[in-house]
């Protein structure tokens, strides 16, 4: 298990370190100065432009340069945000928890859902549950991000307004609030946000789960439970789900992307204060180091993601289990 | 048709079985209309080649036909005085691993992959006889060492990849007695298994069952393990029993051509493969079963009546019957032999 | 008028359905793996309603001009029809310069219709050769090949496409489908390279090779129409996704640029006042769900009759 956990690590940093170095690449060859916005400000003194230029090694040759941001990167520092006017780091500490807050819920909510959709449609396989399940995992499959967050805000935050448009908290009276107000506060902002992306991702889940419970529900052991006596329910919800579970972890591999892809739509429909959020505020300030920062933390969080999913695929796949030891 | 006599009490009471599958392709008549009986203690072998519906047979004992397959109305099963096909699924399911057991094929696939062997055969005990977490474990691993696995406590806890191909085998027998159930069905319990542990299964088999005082349902293609465990034989043909007989008799004096076939087919030491007679052409799909005897497309003895008239099972021998015209018409075997031995020599 | 080009369109794009269906009968007739497929679809229920939307879709986008009830562009009457809620004269409404939001979805759906189809285009054919080079060289290159993809893919796609925006800015639609096209390759590539490896062992490519064909001569005649199906189900499935991409760029502002209209950016011009103006988001978002979904039906309906095995959308 160690031996797998070391390997797949490994892996990772491989793969984060092309990606980061692809995303380096993409600076180098793009047109505009990496300064953005400060090259155009006339305000700025060209001195100071020259100090930064010198500060952040932009003055040095290429290889230069990217030896420095390994060297950087390595350590940790992601550089200076122009638009935010503090280092990447600070802006990405206070954005990070609330994304993570809501992709948490959203990942639960959505393997819950998902998993139980697909289990109900496989299991009552062709009858008018699964067409009905069907058609709505395809809507939801189908359909935009930013779009169903437009929607669930029209709906339930303005024609009946339960909850709140936008944001984390309701700006002024959240400071007068007890702690329980505050708590409450703070969920009834999560709800359609939350609820968005499960729905989301919930289609996604429930499609490759109704594949993986109908491939191992053909498969002989179960054949062998029934022979046993056991009720349907218990063949099904044993022996049957504890197998179709397996290629599920996988999904968490899969759903990662997903996830930060609905969470820049959502974020900035909700103006949920995360990491989409700023990744928008970022390009339309065209703030290169900030913007290039949030994707390879986006790409290290996929990463860690698919190789959770593997440690937690050998863990529950006795096969693998043994092999791995 | 002649229904074989049933000398009571009979086990296992099998009338007019009848399961079909509704498929794109048309009705498959997987089996139309199967009769026999099992005594107690009794041993009886169900031969044929694959698609003869021999499985299916079985699984309809069991009630684990799955949509779109259905025991057609008519057909009846009764075990120890009840009518297992007028039974709620809920009764149904107390005989299922209780009272009528059942092992496959293939031990890889037919064990759950995710949860220990001895779960796997405790569950049989939780669910059967609502025995404790620890009660169940206990003859879990008493079941395993009946079944001859060194180390039981141990393999207990293993996974069934850890298993070898015959100790999996010992494993769904352990799992199938467990409730010391009256009768075991044992689909090709050999086949997928190498021949020095196929003979060591069969002898577990037999001593299990002289323990066990139970009868065994034993399907095979292989006549030798038929001639080693039986007592008779069923020797079923597109979804119907062709011959059925003690296995001496069968084996003495077969009736009916398919039955010559398959004799005529099986390997004996010392004997080269080349000389192995095969029977010619392949099972039909069961959807398209041949109009009369459903043999004769591919029967040496073929004439006019079999291709007309579907034959019914005649009484040939003492306890013998054989579905075929030849029972009434006995000269047209020796006239075909001469036939071919004129053929045969003036080619 | 108007009514009487709507019925037209609606008439041309049944007359096509029905010719494509019975061309599919008859190849269908012809059997072989599509002609099964092609016969199993014809059957499908759900499969034809979706092929008779989005005919009418693309009839639609074909004759964007003469469907349009007014210029997408002008700005109508800015006093008194900026913001109106659907009617007879604007069903869709109007927008807050008065233009009317139905003559914008129409032309919309030529845009992105053109955009997705063009980049899937660009997407499959780069896909396609990667995975084929890849697959077909094997040992070092296949595996240094197959790690690059690796990396490119644990860069979650619209992260990707913002970075190269905030980069580049703003740009033309023929960038903006470049850019599309070449970042939606990975997973084909990934998948085609699997196929082409079950394909290289298969007794056919091993005799052509003992024959001593010529490399090129195998991946054209044995390899390619190998990874056919696989390839048409990819893209049809990931037409929707990049539809669905292209449209949430043009609501973030970095995609099709304004005054061209696009679905994703009408919605974009409605976003600002989400409760005034719901019919600007209404409308588009309509299309772009039901236009997806058809498409998602008639992949998934291929996948089924091609393909036993998950292919996951390009």
């Amino acid at each position: 298990m160690r031996a797998l956990v070391a390997r797949r690590l490994l892996q990772a940093v491989v793969i984060v370190a092309i990606a980061a170095t692809a995303t380096f690449l993409l600076v180098q060859l793009a047109p505009g100065d990496p300064l953005g916005d400060l090259v155009t400000n006339p305000r700025v003194p060209a001195e100071v432009r020259e100090r930064l230029r010198e500060r952040w090694g932009l003055d040095r040759p290429v290889h230069e340069q990217y030896a420095l941001y390994v060297r950087n990167l390595a350590r940790g520092d992601l550089g200076w945000s122009f638009s935010q006017s503090r280092p990447v780091a600070h802006a990405l500490v206070d954005a990070l928890p609330n994304t993570m807050l809501l992709m948490g819920v959203a990942l639960i909510g959505a393997f819950v859902l998902g998993v139980a959709t697909g289990v109900v449609r496989a299991a009552r396989r062709g009858s008018v549950a699964d067409r009905a399940l069907g058609a709505g995992t395809l809507f939801f499959y189908s359909m935009p991000d930013f779009w169903l967050a437009i929607m669930a805000m029209l709906v339930f935050a303005y024609w009946v307004p339960i909850f709140p448009t936008s944001g984390m908290t309701t700006a002024v009276i959240y400071d007068y609030l007890s702690p329980a107000g505050k708590l409450l506060d703070r969920l009834r902002h999560l709800v359609l946000p939350a609820t968005t992306l499960v729905l989301l991702l919930a289609a996604i889940i429930a499609r490759y789960q109704r594949a993986a419970f109908l491939d191992v529900a053909t498969q002989d052991f179960v054949r062998t439970a029934r022979a046993k006596g056991l009720t349907e329910r218990a063949v099904l919800w044993r022996h049957v789900l504890r197998n179709a579970l397996l290629p599920v972890i996988t999904l968490l591999g899969l759903a990662l992307p997903m996830l930060v892809g609905g969470a820049v739509f959502i974020e900035h429909v909700f103006a949920w204060p995360g990491m989409g959020r700023l990744v928008v505020v970022a390009i339309a300030a065209r703030d290169h180091s900030l913007v290039m920062a949030i994707v390879i933390l986006g790409s290290v969080l996929v990463t860690l993601g698919s190789l959770l999913a593997d440690v937690l695929y050998a863990v529950a796949d006795p096969r693998l289990r043994l092999h791995a030891r | 048709m002649t229904a074989p006599d049933s000398r009571p009490p009979a086990l296992l009471t099998v009338r007019d079985l009848r399961t079909y599958f509704r498929t794109d392709a048309g009705v498959a008549r997987a089996v139309d209309g199967v009769s026999f009986d099992v005594m107690p203690r009794e041993t009886i072998g169900i031969v044929g080649e694959s698609g003869c519906g021999k499985s299916v047979t079985s699984l309809s004992i069991m009630r684990l036909i799955r949509p779109p397959g259905t025991i057609e109305a008519g057909s009846r099963v009764e075990f120890e005085g009840r009518d297992l096909l007028a039974l709620p699924e809920p009764e149904m399911r107390k005989i299922r691993g209780n009272r009528i057991a059942m092992i496959f094929q293939e031990p890889m696939t037919s064990l759950n992959p995710v949860f220990t062997v001895g779960e796997q055969i405790a569950e049989v005990a939780r669910v059967h006889a609502n025995a404790s977490r620890k009660d169940a474990w206990d003859r879990a691993v008493e079941m395993l060492q009946l079944t001859g696995i060194p180390a039981p406590a141990q393999r207990a806890t293993e996974y069934p990849h850890q298993l070898s191909g015959g100790m999996r085998q010992r494993v769904m027998i352990a799992m199938a007695l467990v409730m010391d159930p009256a009768l075991l069905i044992a689909d090709e319990p050999t086949t997928a298994l190498d021949v020095t542990i196929q003979a060591q299964i069969l002898e577990l088999l037999q001593q299990l069952q002289e323990r066990f005082a139970m009868s065994i349902i034993l399907i095979t293609h292989d006549l030798g393990v038929i001639a080693e465990m039986a007592q008779r034989v069923l020797v079923m043909y597109a979804g119907e029993i062709v011959e059925q007989a003690s296995v001496g008799e069968l084996f003495a004096r077969p009736h009916h051509p398919y039955t010559e076939g398959l004799l005529a087919a099986m390997p004996t030491l010392g004997e080269a493969r080349s000389r192995l007679a095969v029977i010619p052409g392949t099972v039909p799909p069961p959807t398209r079963w041949p109009a009369g005897c459903r043999f004769h497309d591919r029967c040496r003895y073929a004439w006019e009546r079999p291709e007309r008239d579907h034959p019914p099972l005649f009484e040939v021998g003492p306890a013998h019957w054989s579905r075929c015209f030849l029972a009434e018409e006995p000269q047209r075997r020796t006239q075909a032999k001469d036939a071919s031995a004129i053929a045969g020599g003036s080619a | 008028m108007m009514l009487v080009r709507w019925a037209l369109a609606i008439a041309l794009s049944a007359a096509v359905a029905a010719a494509v269906g019975r061309l599919w009968a008859r190849m269908g007739a012809g059997g072989g793996p599509w002609g099964t497929a092609l016969a199993r679809l014809r059957r499908d229920r759900g499969g034809m309603v979706a092929l008779h939307f989005l005919l009418f879709v693309a009839t639609v986008a074909l004759f964007a001009r003469w469907l349009a009830p007014f210029d997408p562009n002008v700005q109508l009457d800015i006093i008194n029809l900026a913001s109106r809620p659907p009617s007879v004269a604007h069903p869709f409404g109007t927008d807050i310069y008065s233009r009317d939001v139905l003559s914008r979805v129409v032309h919309g759906t030529r845009i992105s219709l053109s955009v997705a189809c063009l980049a899937i285009l660009l997407s499959i054919t780069v896909g396609t050769a990667y995975g084929t080079s890849a697959g077909y060289l094997g040992g070092r290159a296949d595996a240094v090949m197959m790690r690059v993809i690796d990396a490119l893919l644990s860069i979650p796609r619209i992260l990707m496409l913002l970075a190269i925006f905030a980069l580049w800015g703003r740009v033309s639609l023929g960038a903006l489908v470049l850019i599309l096209g070449l970042t939606g390759w990975f997973a084909t590539s990934r998948l085609v390279r699997a196929q082409v490896l079950s394909l290289k062992t298969e007794e056919m490519v091993v005799a052509a090779r003992a024959l001593g064909a010529r490399h090129r001569r195998i991946v054209w005649r044995h390899i390619l129409p190998g990874v056919t199906s696989t390839v048409v189900v990819a893209a049809t499935l990931g037409i929707g996704n990049v539809i669905i991409l292209e449209a949430g760029l043009s609501f973030l502002g970095v995609g099709v640029q304004p005054p061209t209209a696009s679905w994703g950016n009408i919605i974009s011009d409605g976003a600002s006042n989400v409760a005034g103006l719901w019919w600007m988001s209404l409308f588009p978002g309509l299309a772009i769900v039901l236009t997806v979904m058809a498409f998602n039906i008639i992949g998934d309906a291929l996948r089924d009759a091609l393909d036993p095995r998950e292919i996951q959308p390009a």
